[in-house]
């Protein structure tokens, strides 16, 4: 991999007759992917509904100019526009899911409710996790009296793709197709594909406005390109910062100068390092007589640089685990001998990032989270005191109608009695929520994905209590909340209102899963010391952790492919130092066990609660198994522990609600110096 | 028709009567307490102390509440009027017949407000137990105003059929056998005939309380599907064929009255001295 990235600095060196091969050191963090087939770039794949009531448009942009990447969030662009009389009804979604192994999708219905006056127009986001497969996604507008009157079928399968995809925020939307090289053709040859796109796709953003508002919805990109010419100060508040926030998760975005001085959001200033110096300048490359504009780019000691002459052609930086990489000009004005040589290795290092660690995918069908999930207590606790309440009341009330038999007086005490009786029966139901309308189980697990983020990822079940309620979920921090897949094929009836998710069929003692994931700051910092350099994983010297995460982390353990450490408690705003720690050894497949039995021979006073435990053990299980499919992380140890619950959503009606919390903390490793190979 | 023949004056007798007997041996208090501590166990037995999100299930802490008021409601109905309770110097419906010279309707009437009153007084004790219960698993206004009736609707008949047992034996012990008899055999018979969950209703479904009372208990129940004229005439119709049995039985007492002239002037004195026993003979 390295020697790949070398090569990719050299041919840039080469291109501008570097000699020096060093000066492309920078591109040794970088580990390089690339997948080479056919050609092919999309333009602005919306669709519109047609044959609506006076003349009313609406189109859709489903993923990134209709290409997503399969399992992750893809944003849904939708404008409305009503004409020459008002439009009222409901866009009705029907989203499939299925499972490799399942014999029937699951539909999730979503109606987004429009109610425009005529003249007026309605752009809104929306967030789903859609899957490459073989059933479409069905739009529908009903209107008021329900009925559909203009339907689309999207070919799921066809959009999708699991390989890079690169957005490119450009508003002529040109000369950018030497980035991609998919392939949405059919082989007649080969056996047939599993999803449709292959290869590297290339999206366009033509105007600010068009830009996903999420971060959530922007991971699925391999980069995001920014050409001079794009008005970035038409971006948002937000839509800058949720830019950033995918930057420092892992992501790449790529600024290319040129005739436009450089107009950076104040948002991602504060990050930058990089002086945009004093604006536009001129290049003049020696094998050609024509002046390439050009930004003039003055890196910072920390950022690696491309020199030409004097000049820096391409400066990156690093902002969490993500990379802002500046490009001094614009490759494809180049001259053709330079351009030639230049862009197989500026695509190399733009799709080089998609190796990074992945956000794990939408996973949809995650039975054992949400069978941990379904188990959680929201029972209103012990008959104890309900027990003494009843005991007295039956006695006084007998006493009091027996003694009233030669006391006649003391009949006047039972409406009384009655009275207060019933009150305290009603006070006694709502102060263990007994009365309320809805309960809510969530397990939350927070990973984190860089030194600098964190996903957390909540599996939320509602169970309502009667018919007559709507629970409304949301908040505007991520994608609203979606459905998991049903091995039942049972579908969701949902709404959006508002920004926010209304579900509509409530069944009275039926349940709703929903499950949505948040980008958080990483609050909890790792290293672990050892005596020999990383690749080893010697014995352990020290383990340190820092957690600023304002709750105590209970039994923390660190975890390896082949050992765990017991830590204990940290507590919040603590750091805390572990020497001569006490290592047990275990293999793979076996550690969520060892930890559970671990656990279980705690004294009861310590032990966490048999729903803890088990949490515990299949989210190291899983941590396991999912680092184990990476082939660059395959034996990265973890930091894992229980935490305070955070909530994670508003919900309305409130109700009883049961939390569990873990977190997971990937490590940094280092090693102590000085090693002699003896201990 | 039969109002015509009914005293008010002497149906509040009648009620009066039974309810000095009732405190004189301090049964009032006892059925209450035992009622109360029955319904305070069903509710901590059924009490949802171990609910799981995902399985939240039916809390059947109401439904064990409800049926074991309509089991309640439907002994003491039998029970009080078949005088199986040990009330020593009670006046059955033969003395009020026989030697009170009322007719057989104003007895009825009179009897049957008396156990109605204590039937009341059971229930809103419970009140605060029912609070408990229902907590568990809230019913519309409608549902539970269903369920009232279907619960209280059988009284009546079984309150007629109380009386009719009641005439059957002369000694306290054989009320007590007739009418634990016939209570275990009508429980035994609607619950076999209440069928099992998932049954569509049949008419027999809506004279049958346990049957409706379950298809009421369900989470997405309506009360409109309950056909309630069909329900109200068919209760009628029994109630208007066991007040015709029973008055054809007491006026067979009534041709007696004659001979007892004397003494239905003790026991007209009687019901206006309180806690006073009878003067004239035991039944």
């Amino acid at each position: 991999m390295r020697r790949v990235t070398e090569d990719a600095g050299f041919l840039i060196g080469r291109a501008f007759r570097l000699s020096d091969k060093s000066a492309c050191s920078f591109f040794l963090a970088v580990v390089v992917f690339a997948v080479f087939t056919g050609t092919y770039t999309t333009d602005a794949k919306s669709f519109h509904l047609t044959g609506l009531p006076g003349d009313a448009g609406i189109s859709l942009e489903i993923g990134f100019n209709g290409i997503f990447r399969h399992g992750y969030w893809t944003p849904i662009r939708i404008d409305v526009l009503a004409r020459n009389e008002p439009l009222e009804g409901q866009l009705i979604f029907r989203i499939p899911s299925a499972h490799l192994l399942s014999s029937q999708p699951s539909y999730t219905h979503v109606s987004v409710p429009i109610d425009l006056p005529a003249g007026h127009q309605r752009r809104q986001w929306v967030n789903w996790p859609l899957l490459g497969i073989p059933y479409p996604l069905e739009i529908a507008f009903a209107d008021s009296s329900e009925r559909e009157i203009a339907t689309y079928a999207f070919d799921l399968r066809q959009a999708a793709t699991d390989g890079p995809i690169i957005l490119v925020l450009d508003p002529e939307g040109q000369s950018w197709a030497w980035l991609g090289d998919a392939s949405t053709e059919e082989s007649t040859t080969l056996p047939s594909r599993r999803l449709g796109v292959e290869g590297t796709a290339v999206s366009y953003v033509y105007r600010p406005e068009d830009v996903p508002s999420q971060a959530m919805a922007l991971i699925a990109l391999t980069a995001v390109i920014v050409r001079d010419t794009f008005p970035l100060e038409g971006l948002s508040t937000r839509q800058s910062e949720e830019m950033l926030a995918y930057v420092r998760q892992g992501g790449h975005l790529v600024l290319v100068g040129g005739s436009t001085p450089p107009k950076l959001p104040a948002t991602w200033r504060r990050w930058l390092t990089t002086d945009l110096g004093e604006g536009v300048t001129s290049w003049r490359f020696h094998q050609s007589e024509t002046s390439t504009p050009a930004w003039q780019l003055v890196p910072e000691a920390s950022s690696t640089a491309i020199e030409v002459g004097t000049r820096s052609f391409l400066v990156s930086e690093r902002i969490g685990d993500g990379r802002v990489t500046f490009l001094a000009a614009d490759p494809t004005t180049f001259p053709d001998n330079l351009g030639h040589e230049l862009l197989p290795a500026l695509k190399e290092l733009i799709v080089s990032n998609d190796d990074r660690p992945p956000i794990p995918a939408a996973n949809l069908s995650d039975r054992p989270m949400w069978d941990l999930a379904a188990n959680l207590d929201v029972s209103p606790g012990s008959t104890r005191w309900l027990t003494w309440y009843l005991g007295l009341y039956v006695a006084a009330f007998t006493c009091v109608l027996a003694m009233g038999v030669r006391r006649p007086w003391l009949h006047t005490v039972l409406p009384l009695l009655l009275l207060a009786g019933s009150l305290g029966s009603i006070w006694y139901a709502r102060s263990i929520g007994l009365r309320d309308p809805i309960v809510y189980g969530e397990i939350q697990i927070t990973q984190g994905i860089s030194q600098d983020m964190a996903l957390r990822r909540s599996y939320l079940i509602v169970a309502a209590r009667s018919g007559d309620i709507k629970p409304i979920i949301g908040d505007d921090q991520g994608p609203l909340p979606y459905p998991p897949w049903s091995p039942l094929g049972t579908p969701s009836f949902l709404s959006i209102e508002q920004g926010t998710l209304a579900i509509d069929d409530m069944s009275p003692f039926a349940t709703q899963h929903l499950y949505f994931d948040r980008l958080i700051d990483a609050e909890i910092w790792v290293t672990v010391h050892y005596f020999g350099p990383p690749p080893d994983r010697r014995d352990i010297d020290r383990i340190e952790v820092e957690n600023a995460s304002g709750s105590t982390l209970r039994h923390a353990h660190y975890i390896s492919s082949n050992r765990i450490v017991a830590l204990g408690d940290i507590p919040s705003g603590e750091r805390m130092v572990w020497r001569d720690v006490a290592e047990k050894y275990s293999s793979p497949g076996w550690m969520g066990m060892t930890l559970q039995s671990l656990l279980q021979r705690l004294d009861p006073e310590e032990r966490p609660s048999l729903a803890d435990i088990r949490l515990l053990g299949a989210a190291a299980d899983r941590m396991l198994d999912q680092r184990s499919q990476m082939s660059s992380a395959r034996d990265d140890p973890f930091l894992m522990a229980l935490a305070e619950p955070r909530e994670s959503v508003v919900r309305t009606p409130w109700g009883r609600t049961s939390y569990r919390h873990v977190v997971i903390v990937p490590v940094i490793e280092t090693h102590t110096p000085g090693w002699s190979g003896l201990r | 028709m039969m109002l015509r023949h009914i005293s008010f004056s002497q149906v509040k007798a009648v009620a009066l009567s039974e309810w000095r007997a009732i405190i004189r041996e301090d049964l009032h208090w006892k059925l209450v307490g035992a009622h109360l501590g029955l319904a305070a166990i069903a509710v901590l037995l059924a009490w949802p102390s171990s609910q799981t999100v995902g399985r939240p299930g039916w809390p059947w802490t109401w439904h064990w509440y409800v049926y074991l008021e309509l089991a309640a409601v439907g002994y003491l109905s039998i029970a009080l009027t078949a005088d199986s309770f040990a009330l020593s110097d009670r006046l059955l419906p033969k003395d009020w017949i026989t030697h009170g010279g009322m007719n057989s309707a104003t007895v009825i009437v009179g009897r049957v407000i008396a156990a109605y009153t204590l039937i009341a007084l059971l229930l809103i004790s419970a009140l605060p137990i029912a609070v408990l219960a229902y907590s568990t698993f809230p019913v519309t206004i409608r549902q539970a105003t269903a369920l009232l009736v279907i619960v209280l609707g059988p009284t009546l008949p079984l309150l007629l059929c109380g009386l009719y047992i009641g005439t059957t034996a002369k000694e306290r012990s054989g009320r007590v056998i007739a009418t634990d008899a016939f209570f275990a055999l009508a429980a035994v018979f609607l619950l076999i005939l209440a069928g099992t969950e998932g049954d569509s209703p049949r008419l027999f479904t809506w004279v049958n309380p346990i049957a409706t009372v379950r298809l009421l208990l369900e989470p997405k129940a309506d009360p409109s599907q309950i056909p309630w004229v069909l329900w109200f005439f068919l209760h009628a119709l029994g109630i208007a064929i066991l007040t015709w049995v029973l008055r054809r039985r007491f006026n067979r007492w009534q041709s007696a009255t004659s001979a007892s002239q004397g003494l239905s002037k003790t026991i007209k004195n009687q019901t206006s001295e309180p806690l006073q026993p009878p003067r004239g003979p035991s039944p």
